[in-house]
């Protein structure tokens, strides 16, 4: 006590010992609360916030932003004005309403950065939108995404009446994103008349960095706008998506092509359900260089268009492929040249429904070394091949990769596989079967002719079920 | 006072006549004294201070170097570096205003030297930056100093950048919400 001085400033600590009486002490020896930051003022959040990124590639969907409007109310008012969400009929109605309410609204309209659109039915208030979507030029990315964040490489198509998209690419000159949803419900929107300026759109499409193409056609002028948007995307692209088919020679047009210079950051590619084959001779001329692939039923009857395009690509070490068409096998076995490769997430059976895919998992995740693995659907392997996932998830699997290859040589010494199709002789990256897989019997259904073998292997094609 | 020490000093440099006219035609630096609400004082050239659009409004209506003049809403320590960054930039063509774009804005990229004027940013304790990060913003808004506002923004910008909400209300010590207040925010 002695050393308080009367002016020292004092607090009183909770009586501990049961004495009835506080003790004091000084403030100083209590830990000093952290001083306040000082309050942002509004119009300074407001610029601070111009230089959070909205635009990231791997669809985070601007958590940055989203993160500082969630901090507090008075950040939450700084940021909100440039994070729209609109969720329902009646929130669309009263973001367009309260724009138009006064002058200053209607500035708040352009300071709208990014649009999250979250309304499943269009059809009622898509006209009197698309009037209304030129007041956000300030817009940079467009969402409309439908319930959670899905992960990377899983693709989601547009949801967005085909005229509000126009409108969007039209006006909003500083439109760099646009990500959708799981794709659905297009059938009245793609009736609509298409009255958008056409060049305006393109020139809008070359600015995106991220693009996913519904190819879901119904008529001449679909396939057009298609070709429209394929042949306008510009050097900034990063990412691709492409799900459905379009038989261009049904309506009389060519597929779109490449020029040689285009598409020089492209990374990412994802195609579902056809148009591989007729967009990937041309990207195989450009060679851009990718990293990921996503392949989701789209290399049709056969695989050859596939180990051309890993050829013109090297840079590519992402690999999902689900297919059901051609031979899983024969799929497995085009990625033997292709050493870059250091995950793959290979789906051959969960869609369609083969009965092979225990052994499918088995030999390769044998092949990889893997020494510990659960039963579920990643599994973590040396540093060549870092991750591989398999499905079904439900399938039996041995421990240790010596048990993995001997139950999978066991399994198939006894019992022929199915289908009569045999595992190529080496895997890409996935040493350690070759000798065991050449012990296994030739499957006379899948062998070729030893002349065809040699004009494939000169080209720098590998063969399902050839040996080297 | 300026002037005339010129002079003095050519004279014992035992300079010819020709040369100390040519400097007494010299046109002299003019410099402005600024007072802080902490009683600092600091002078500096006018070159450096109408890099402050607040200050070159000011000496464009005085028409001439006033007498001390004290800035108000801006300490010693925020005035200090706000000087530094005006004297290094004073003559820079390419520093940040008001008539670039929001695009030209976002994409450039901070300079070295600035990266360095923002790291040595600190705490008198060497806490966290963002403290005197927040009073520069706000002194350099004041003062209206279009490269200095845009440096620090985006300072902040990639400071919050990369981080969840927790850790943003813990870099600015904002206080977590009631559940009812985040209840409302999430919505």
């Amino acid at each position: 006590m002695s050393d308080i001085s009367p002016t020292s400033p004092v607090a009183i600590r909770k009586d501990t010992e049961g004495v009835g009486v506080g003790k004091l002490v000084p403030l100083r020896s209590i830990s000093k609360p952290r001083p306040p930051i000082p309050r942002v003022p509004t119009e300074l959040l407001r610029q601070v916030f111009t230089y959070l990124p909205d635009s990231q590639l791997d669809r985070s969907r601007c958590l940055s932003l989203r993160s500082a409007s969630l901090v507090c109310r008075h950040w939450e008012s700084a940021a909100s004005e440039r994070f729209v969400v609109i969720r329902s009929p009646s929130a669309r109605r009263n973001f367009m309403d309260s724009s138009r309410a006064s002058a200053s609204r209607k500035d708040r309209a352009c300071l709208v950065r990014i649009l999250d659109l979250r309304n499943r039915n269009w059809q009622p208030a898509a006209a009197s939108f698309v009037r209304f979507v030129p007041r956000l030029s300030g817009l940079r990315a467009l969402h409309t995404m439908w319930g959670s964040a899905s992960p990377r490489l899983t693709y989601h198509g547009l949801d967005v009446n085909l005229d509000l998209l126009a409108a969007f690419l039209s006006s909003c000159s500083s439109l760099v994103l646009i990500a959708g949803r799981e794709s659905g419900g297009e059938d009245d929107t793609l009736k609509s008349t298409r009255s958008f300026d056409l060049p305006s759109v393109g020139s809008s499409v070359g600015r995106l960095k991220f693009l996913p193409l519904l190819a879901e056609v119904r008529a001449h002028a679909d396939v057009t706008f298609y070709n429209l948007l394929v042949q306008s995307l510009g050097a900034p692209l990063v990412e691709l998506g492409s799900t459905g088919s379009i038989k261009w020679r049904h309506y009389g047009v060519d597929p779109p092509r490449f020029e040689a210079d285009a598409l020089p950051c492209l990374e990412v590619v994802e195609f579902h359900e056809g148009n591989f084959d007729s967009l990937s001779a041309s990207l195989v001329k450009i060679r851009p260089p990718l990293s990921p692939i996503v392949l989701t039923n789209t290399l049709g009857g056969h695989t050859s268009t596939l180990p051309g395009f890993l050829h013109a690509c090297p840079t590519i070490d992402h690999l999902e492929l689900c297919t059901g068409n051609a031979s899983p096998y024969a799929a497995i076995a085009l990625l033997q040249d292709h050493p870059p490769l250091t995950v793959l997430l290979f789906s051959p059976i969960q869609f369609f429904g083969y009965g092979m895919d225990d052994r499918i998992s088995s030999l390769v995740s044998a092949s990889c070394g893997s020494e510990d693995r659960s039963s579920s659907s990643s599994i973590s392997t040396t540093p060549a091949t870092s991750t591989m996932t398999f499905s079904p998830e439900s399938a039996r699997l041995p421990r240790s990769s010596r048990s993995w290859a001997r139950w999978a040589t066991s399994t198939f010494k006894t019992t022929p596989p199915p289908h009569r199709i045999k595992f190529p002789s080496r895997i890409p990256r996935l040493c350690g079967l070759e000798t065991r897989m050449s012990e296994l019997a030739p499957c006379p259904t899948q062998r070729r002719s030893a002349s065809e073998r040699e004009g494939a292997e000169t080209r720098g094609v590998p063969i399902p079920g050839g040996s080297s | 006072m300026f002037h005339r020490a010129n002079l003095r000093n050519n004279s014992k440099n035992g300079r010819s006549q020709v040369g100390q006219n040519r400097n007494s035609k010299k046109k002299p630096v003019a410099k402005l004294t600024l007072i802080t609400e902490d009683n600092e004082s600091f002078t500096v050239c006018k070159k450096v201070a109408e890099m402050s659009m607040f200050f070159k409004n000011m000496l464009q209506d005085t028409e001439g170097i006033p007498a001390p003049f004290i800035v108000p809403n801006v300490s010693g320590y925020d005035l200090k570096k706000i000087i530094e960054y005006c004297s290094y930039h004073c003559l820079d063509t390419d520093c940040p205003n008001d008539n670039d774009s929001l695009r030209s804005r976002r994409d450039r990229k901070i300079g070295h030297w600035d990266e360095t004027f923002v790291r040595n940013i600190i705490n008198k304790d060497g806490d966290p930056v963002i403290d005197n990060l927040v009073g520069l913003t706000k002194a350099a808004y004041f003062l209206d100093i279009p490269g200095l506002i845009w440096l620090m923004t985006k300072s902040i910008a990639n400071t919050i950048d990369p981080k969840p909400i927790a850790e943003i209300r813990e870099i600015f010590n904002v206080p977590v919400p009631s559940e009812r207040e985040e209840e409302i925010l999430q919505r």
